[in-house]
């Protein structure tokens, strides 16, 4: 085990050199150079999680800012961040936009001007297990898909030639946020937290209104709203921290217990919205209009996990009270309802984007029950949702790409049209809700963990999660169905996967071969990572047990090979090939049908999407007013409840 | 053997008066129950053995009982029921009718009959059995 | 180790019992029909004929996707007898099921493809159902292990008999018996032909018979767990219950997927999620 000064060492890597590279890109001419640094940052980022999670990841290291005016440099960062915002706001005139950024700003001024100096922290920078976990996350993921985005960039500029290409921009965002993303998970220092978390905000803005269309600028404008509301219940809880126990850092709240169950309600408001957890969906399924890379990296790996991050944080703090019970029923009831309604959409990014949305509603009730079962299932379920719902995008922006289109019902043929790409998007589907990948596993462990809270309230969030579980198969078995439809047969000679590059191959390969890594290694990572840290703030086992993990990798090892091996010894074996069935009449490859008269009609095919019963309109109300309500009493019992 | 305990069959009209076809459906009935030979009429001809067929054969469906012949798996075997689908019947010499079912696929059976009797019916699918048995012990010493 | 013995019991002896069971079916309708019916051993010569037949197929994903869904629905109940989690279970038996809609979407008829649509709605309607099943199970008996349920001697049906009802209902879903055959049924003929399997001849129809077998003892051996106390009480239960399903397949025509859906959720969330309830209501663990 090497010292603690080589983990200090990756950490001060990983906060500043996706940094550098980002200010880098934002000056570099040429698009070779671009290319170079993107990648080479990429690697060097990669590098500096994996040596991180080598070093450090089985212990807990806590690190004094040694840097003279860093609490400076802070400073002026925000209040940097905080007049982009305003300048933008006032801009675009958006009057809601200024009176939040006005709010936030003057919250957090008086924070550093009257509160902090007075609790300096002695450890500003730490790393656990948890944070390692959400490293490897970052480090991995986030530098893949800026690869990833070097191939998708240049296909989007190809097709949309009237958009100002600030190519340079856009990639220096997407290592800035890396860079702010790493600093949330090291940072003990809640004031430094904070900014961290207003930056990935910007960086969430900037991204979203990139393409600067009409939809696009709303749309950022929506995300911003809701997240400057969770920062500013952020620098409330800062305040209070500060004010009421002088403290102002994450491992002493949490040794509070119970008595910090205001800030951290705060907190949990401030997950909630940056999670995109009802009511404040919307902006997650607005976002779905930046560019892929964008989707993939922020609204689906790695900032919306940053909130499901701190709920799970605020876990032992909140276990067991009506915030924590709130938290889950809020989560669980974002899991219900984006799973319903997802039925009745036939956009792919926004059934990916409720996905999303649903799938972090497990984990923050997972945190919001606390239990050590649950915490660990989140820890899990942040990695497995990660790399599936990553590739995923990765392979729609691919065929969004080509065939320009959102609609699933052009989905179909795509094992004839792109048969290599169709089995990456098969992988990550069936990542998604397919045992015994691991976010079908953890919703498994998830329920046993809500039976066994002895209350009621366990069995109406397993209720919950039974009627999302059904929806859950429906909707990903429509799109795994169109997906591996043949129509027409003959299309195969159209060779549209010549045409993608080297950058995109790369990134969706390695996420397809990650995700059943992670799958075939979760024993490994659950001992390495998340039992220790389970261990830690709570001092039992947890797991899922040998029995258990050995079922997972046989039926694993079946689900990859069974298929595999049917498919090759069919095809060699004897069949002849006949029509579909049409009651007889001739059908040719391009769906047309001899019909009555002489007449030739085409065959369309299109999914159900059950409107009548989970159409948005209706579902997303009543469940945003619930929501709502939970939140309100959430904040209510904060500042209420005694422990 | 067991291709002849379980004959499934594929019904189709080619343009019968639908004399023949009722007289088919009451086979299944229970007066005379024929699945008691383990009969099933599926309406899909890749689960089907037997290729019934009604009525004669004009320019429009004589395509579609191709494609109907075609999607069966072998060994399969064709009964031509009642007089229509045997040779025309009295239609023979009609403008738009193309004569039997033999017109278009090779029938092993033939049931006569204006209409055919649900006893002739049964009767022609047991000798359609033993065609079918012999075909795929043909088929088999070919492999 | 012990538990590999009722896995491999299940795996060898279900298609013979489950064939025998849908000989035992095909005679009880017919009879109900004031007919003969065929010999008992007919579905047995039914998918040996169905081995013997030529392959035709439509594409080349069928045929694997077919012996897939045969594979992982013996493992489903090779789990479930071995005394594997139950909710795992349940969650292998759809990635089963998973596999014939898979099939059905590959071929572009379209009736293939709406009986794979309704075979998804069929999932969506008794999924919730069977979960909650599961969760009230895991709540009175402590455990999701059917060997030990079976072993502990809990009287399940007395404290979960609004759960027993939802499975019952849902389990026509299950067994493809009117009203509910939406996607695929054994009757004569369907309004979109033969469904979820219309594309399917050959080897491929014959796993899905086998595979229906297998399911039909698994969702028996689930029924059975309610009354594992009593081993002659069981077995009388899984009889009684496969009767009323023949029973109600040949008295009642087959609903809309609305209704379908719709009557399925509410008595889902009323039986079994009340039932579920209640348990702590009335101070379960």
């Amino acid at each position: 085990m090497l010292t603690d000064t080589t983990v200090a060492h990756l950490l001060t890597f990983l906060l500043c050199v996706p940094l550098s590279v980002a200010l880098a890109l934002l000056v570099a001419p040429g698009v070779r150079l671009r290319n170079l640094l993107v990648r080479a940052g990429a690697a060097a980022t990669g590098a500096g999680a994996l040596a991180l999670a080598a070093a450090g990841g089985a212990g807990v290291h806590y690190f004094r800012a040694e840097v003279h005016g860093l609490e400076t440099l802070f400073f002026a960062a925000g209040l940097a961040l905080a007049g982009v915002m305003l300048g933008y706001a006032i801009k675009y005139k958006r009057p809601l936009a200024v009176a939040l950024v006005l709010a936030q700003a003057a919250l957090t001024l008086y924070f550093d001007l009257a509160c902090a100096p007075a609790v300096p922290a002695e450890r500003a920078f730490y790393s656990d297990m948890f944070s390692v976990l959400m490293a490897l996350v970052i480090g991995i993921l986030g530098p893949l898909i800026c690869v990833y985005a070097l191939g998708y960039m240049r296909d989007f500029h190809r097709h949309y030639p009237r958009l100002p290409d600030r190519r340079n921009f856009f990639f220096f965002l997407l290592f800035a946020f890396l860079s702010a993303m790493f600093g949330i998970v090291f940072s003990n220092d809640l004031g430094h937290m904070l900014f961290f978390w207003e930056a990935t905000t910007l960086c969430s803005f900037l991204l979203i209104g990139h393409t600067r269309t009409k939809e696009a600028v709303s749309n950022a404008f929506r995300a911003l709203v809701m997240n400057l509301s969770g920062g500013i219940a952020f620098s409330l809880a800062l305040i209070y921290l500060a004010r009421q126990f002088g403290i102002v850092e994450l491992d002493k709240m949490l040794a509070l217990r119970g008595a910090a169950l205001l800030p951290a309600a705060l907190l949990c408001y401030a997950a909630i919205t940056k999670a995109a957890q009802l009511p404040f969906s919307s902006w997650l399924l607005g976002a779905m209009v930046a560019p892929t890379p964008t989707s993939a990296l922020l609204h689906s790996s790695t900032m919306v996990k940053a909130g499901v991050f701190l709920v799970l944080k605020m876990a032992p703090v909140i276990a067991g009270t009506a915030v924590g019970n709130a938290v889950a029923l809020i989560g669980a009831g974002t899991f219900l309802a984006a799973s319903l309604v997802n039925i009745a959409e036939p956009n792919v990014k926004k059934v990916l984007a409720y996905s999303t949305v649903a799938n972090l509603g497990l984990i923050v009730a997972c945190g919001g029950i606390g239990s050590p079962a649950a915490v660990w299932i989140g820890l899990v379920l942040v990695v497995f949702h990660a790399v599936s719902k990553s590739l995923l995008f990765l392979v729609v922006g691919t065929v969004e790409n080509r065939f320009y289109t959102k609609d699933m019902e052009n989905y179909d043929n795509l094992i004839v049209k792109m048969p290599v790409t169709a089995l990456l998007f098969v992988c990550g589907i069936a990542g998604m809700f397919v045992a015994p990948f691991g976010v079908v596993v953890s919703k498994w462990a998830a329920m046993k963990a809500f039976l066994d809270i002895p209350s009621a309230f366990g069995g109406v969030l397993m209720i919950m999660l039974a009627y999302g579980s059904g929806a859950t198969v429906f909707y990903w078995s429509k799109l795994l169905g169109k997906i591996l439809s043949m129509r027409d047969q003959a299309d195969v000679e159209k060779k549209r996967e010549a045409t993608i590059g080297n950058d995109e191959w790369v990134a969706e390969w390695s996420h397809a071969l990650l995700s059943l890594a992670v799958c075939a290694g979760l024993p490994l990572l659950s001992a390495w990572l998340a039992e220790p840290y389970i261990m830690l703030n709570y001092g039992v086992p947890s797991g899922l047990g040998a029995f258990n993990y050995g079922v997972m990798i046989f039926l694993l090892l079946m689900l990859l090979a069974l298929p595999a091996l049917a498919y090759l010894s069919h095809r060699r074996g004897e069949y002849r090939l006949a029509d579909t069935y049409v009651c007889g009449r001739q059908m040719d490859s391009h769906l047309l049908v001899g019909g009555a008269m002489g007449a030739w009609r085409e065959i369309t095919l299109k999914n159900y999407y059950l409107d009548g019963f989970f159409s948005a309109g209706a579902i997303l109300r009543y469940a945003d007013i619930l929501c709502g309500i939970a939140i309100l009493f959430m904040l209510a019992a904060g500042v209420l409840w005694k422990a | 053997m067991s291709l002849k305990k379980s004959p499934w069959l594929l019904h189709y009209d080619g343009s019968s008066c639908n004399g023949c076809d009722i007289e088919v459906l009451a086979c299944l009935t229970p007066v005379y129950d024929a699945e008691r030979f383990g009969v099933i009429n599926t309406g899909n001809p890749r689960h089907a053995d037997l290729l019934l067929l009604t009525g004669s054969i004009n320019h429009q469906n004589e395509e579609v009982v191709r494609n109907l012949y075609a999607q069966m798996p072998e060994p399969k075997v064709v009964l031509a029921v009642g007089i229509c689908a045997t040779s025309g019947g009295v239609f023979a010499d009609c403008y738009n009718v193309k004569g039997g079912a033999d017109k278009v696929v090779p029938v092993d059976v033939y049931i006569p009959g204006c209409a055919a009797r649900p006893e002739a019916i049964i009767d022609g699918i047991v000798r359609a059995l033993g065609v079918l048995e012999q075909k795929r012990a043909a088929a088999e010493k070919k492999v | 180790m012990e538990s590999l013995i009722p896995a491999l019991t299940y795996l060898l002896l279900a298609p013979l019992a489950g064939g025998l069971l849908a000989g035992v079916d095909r005679i009880v309708s017919a009879r109900m029909q004031r007919r003969v019916g065929p010999p008992l051993l007919q579905p047995f010569y039914d998918v040996a004929k169905l081995f013997s037949k030529g392959d035709v197929e439509v594409n080349g994903l069928q045929y694997p996707l077919a012996l897939c869904h045969l594979v992982f629905m013996a493992l489903a109940g090779a789990l479930f007898f071995a005394g594997g989690d139950l909710l795992l279970v349940i969650f292998v038996f759809t990635v089963a099921a998973l596999f014939l809609v898979a099939a059905a979407f590959s071929s572009a008829s379209p009736y293939s493809f709406v009986g794979a649509e309704r075979e998804l709605i069929i999932i969506l309607a008794a999924e919730p159902a069977l979960l909650i099943a599961a969760a009230a199970i895991y709540k009175v008996a402590g455990s999701l292990s059917f060997l030990a349920v079976a072993a502990s001697g809990t009287a399940l049906i007395t404290r979960l008999p609004g759960v027993f009802l939802c499975l019952v209902y849902v389990l026509t879903m299950k067994l493809r018996k009117s009203p509910f055959d939406l996607s695929y049924s054994h009757h004569a003929h369907q309004e979109i032909v033969k469904g979820i399997t219309t594309d399917l001849g050959g080897r491929s129809l014959a796993f899905i018979e086998l595979t229906h077998w297998y399911e039909n003892i698994f969702l028996m051996g689930l029924v059975y767990l309610f009354f594992a106390f009593s081993l002659p009480l069981g077995l009388a239960a899984v009889a009684l219950t496969y009767f009323l399903e023949v029973l109600a397949d040949n008295t009642n025509a087959r609903v809309r997927w609305q209704l379908a859906l719709s009557s399925t959720w509410g008595i889902t969330l009323l039986l079994a999620g009340g039932n579920l309830l209640a348990l702590y209501a009335l101070g379960a663990k």
